[in-house]
């Protein structure tokens, strides 16, 4: 059925790219960009009896294409000692190479009193980096991811307690350290701050920067969301735009809430008699004049779930709903429908389809 | 072959203590990297790199008939490492009872889908010059040489954005690797 001609070159192909994938296994173990836990198992693998040729040909690559400039010549030159001892060789050049370390001795006091001069001057600039906040985003990053259908609250290194929402990302240092705490957010996440006067805590959520001292607030900023919502339980919180600087924000007070919009970049300020923006954190969901297209999203990330919609439906009609923990996707689309009004659903595994009740209206 | 190769490897070969320290000076910085690069530990790295060369003195008989000093080199260093490793294997085999995992294991957990995505996502946000350097050395293989001749840029600036890419890549890697850590824990 097939001439030989595709079998020897299948053949091939299939050896250089059983080669292609040695070396580039290789390459990721020598580039150290694989997780700690594979290196272990790369290793074995590679150390394997009886060697191949495939894997001796990329590990020569490999070598030949080492970068060598982390190698000082003073550890090369120390090294060199060493060897030189265990193996008792003598220098033949005593005397050249005598004078040669005499100078070499000479230029490193030289740089030792230089290093020590330059040292306070160094450290003050350190210090001063720190003060001016700018070294602190050098700290290393961790991150939690929350999936959707799922919540977590976990603890940062300062105390500070996050309850994450469903599908939101917090990226925050490991340390914090310099002169602030400053965390990165997409998604909803509700903030109890441990208080640190000397060292206030930021929400960064791209456009939008929440600063505060200590206090416990909610902040809504999904990417897919135009709206990036605040809302303040206790204490006092600053909001200004990543553009602006602190001065031009706005102070929010106990229960207020504010609502920046991306599109357009305006401040909406609300008075809220009762705080439920964080209703959410015991596990339901609560929806004050929202468009339909929120609170849509919103069901989506809680359940884990896509709704398709009858592009007859009005997405910016606004409601007002709140759903507690123990409702089922069935119940709250229920609900959903009876309020909107002349509209069905249909549940089919991860799919939930709305649309508009056909054969004319009906009261 | 170039003479002064062949009279440092006859010379090394004789026992003279000055050619010693020419292959020295030539070759200890390559293979303290290169042990480095697989064992991500400098201090065995500096130990082994030194194993390798009193090695090198003690065969020095066969270096004179070695043609190429930097494949023999490179051999002397690879068998000390893989030398080192199979004692460090063979202590904690017997604990854990692991099998060596073929080709197939290792191309199966290395490229799962999530880290894949997350290295290319990163690559992806890399300054525009520094992603093209980056894929043509580690996707299309060209060597930094290669790359600073198409792109018109010194083999400096080349190594420069290699090293770089690299260390945003392990820190890709790391937060994955706590990510899956903490979902294993939930």
């Amino acid at each position: 059925m097939y001439p030989p001609k595709n079998n020897s070159t299948f053949y091939k192909s299939h050896k250089s790219m059983r080669r292609q994938s040695i070396y580039s296994i290789l390459r990721r173990l020598a580039d150290n960009t694989l997780p700690t836990s594979q290196r272990r198992d790369v290793l074995r693998w590679m150390t394997e009896t009886p060697e191949s040729a495939e894997k001796d040909e990329a590990l020569l690559k490999i070598w030949d294409e080492t970068d060598t400039t982390s190698v000082t010549d003073d550890e090369t030159q120390d090294a060199l000692r060493d060897v030189r001892r265990r193996l008792d060789i003598e220098s033949n050049d005593e005397e050249p190479h005598e004078a040669d370390t005499r100078r070499q001795r000479w230029t490193h006091a030289i740089m030792r009193y230089a290093a020590i001069l330059l040292l306070p001057i160094i450290t003050g600039l350190v210090v001063w980096g720190f003060m001016q906040g700018k070294v602190e985003e050098s700290s290393e990053m961790a991150e939690c991811y929350v999936p959707n259908g799922q919540q977590r609250t976990i603890q940062l290194p300062d105390g500070t307690q996050v309850t994450l929402n469903s599908g939101t990302l917090l990226v925050y240092p490991r340390h914090f350290n310099g002169s602030i705490r400053k965390v990165h957010l997409s998604g909803e996440g509700h903030f109890k701050v441990t208080h640190d006067k000397d060292m206030p805590f930021i929400v960064s959520s791209g456009a939008l920067n929440i600063k505060v001292l200590g206090t416990v607030f909610n902040v809504n900023a999904y990417p897919d969301d135009d709206d990036i919502t605040t809302s303040l339980e206790e204490g006092c919180v600053n909001v200004f735009r990543s553009s602006d600087t602190e001065a031009d924000g706005i102070t929010m007070q106990p229960n207020e809430r504010l609502v920046y919009n991306r599109k357009n970049g305006q401040f909406t300020l609300y008075r809220q008699e009762d705080s439920d923006n964080s209703s959410w954190t015991a596990g339901g969901m609560h929806f004050e004049q929202q468009p339909l297209s929120t609170i849509l999203r919103t069901i989506e990330r809680h359940y884990n779930v896509s709704i398709h919609c009858d592009s007859s439906l009005k997405l910016g009609d606004r409601y007002t709903f709140k759903f507690n923990r123990k409702e089922t996707l069935g119940e709250v689309m229920h609900i959903l429908t009876l309020v909107i009004g002349d509209t069905s659903y249909r549940i089919q595994g991860r799919n939930v389809l709305l649309t508009k009740k056909k054969g004319g209206t009906q009261l | 072959m170039d003479e002064t190769t062949i009279n440092l490897l006859t010379d090394f070969g004789e026992g003279d203590p000055k050619a010693f320290e020419r292959l020295f000076l030539l070759y200890y910085p390559r293979v303290r990297a290169f042990i480095d690069s697989m064992l991500n530990d400098a201090d065995t790295a500096k130990d082994l790199a030194q194993d390798t060369f009193v090695q090198l003195w003690k065969y020095r008989a066969h270096m004179s008939q070695a043609d190429n000093p930097n494949a023999y080199v490179y051999q002397t260093a690879k068998h000390i490492l893989f030398a080192y490793l199979h004692r460090q294997f063979a202590t904690t085999t017997l604990e854990d009872g692991k099998q060596t995992p073929s080709l197939e294991d290792i191309e199966a957990t290395i490229y799962n889908r999530e880290l894949e995505e997350l290295i290319e996502c990163a690559i992806d946000r890399m300054p525009p010059q520094r992603k093209q350097v980056f894929c043509m050395s580690r996707k299309e293989g060209l060597s930094n040489d290669e790359i600073s001749q198409r792109l018109n840029i010194s083999k400096r600036t080349v190594e420069t954005h290699i090293s770089m890419a690299l260390a945003t890549l392990r820190k890709v890697v790391s937060s994955l690797a706590a990510l899956l850590f903490f979902l294993k824990q939930c």
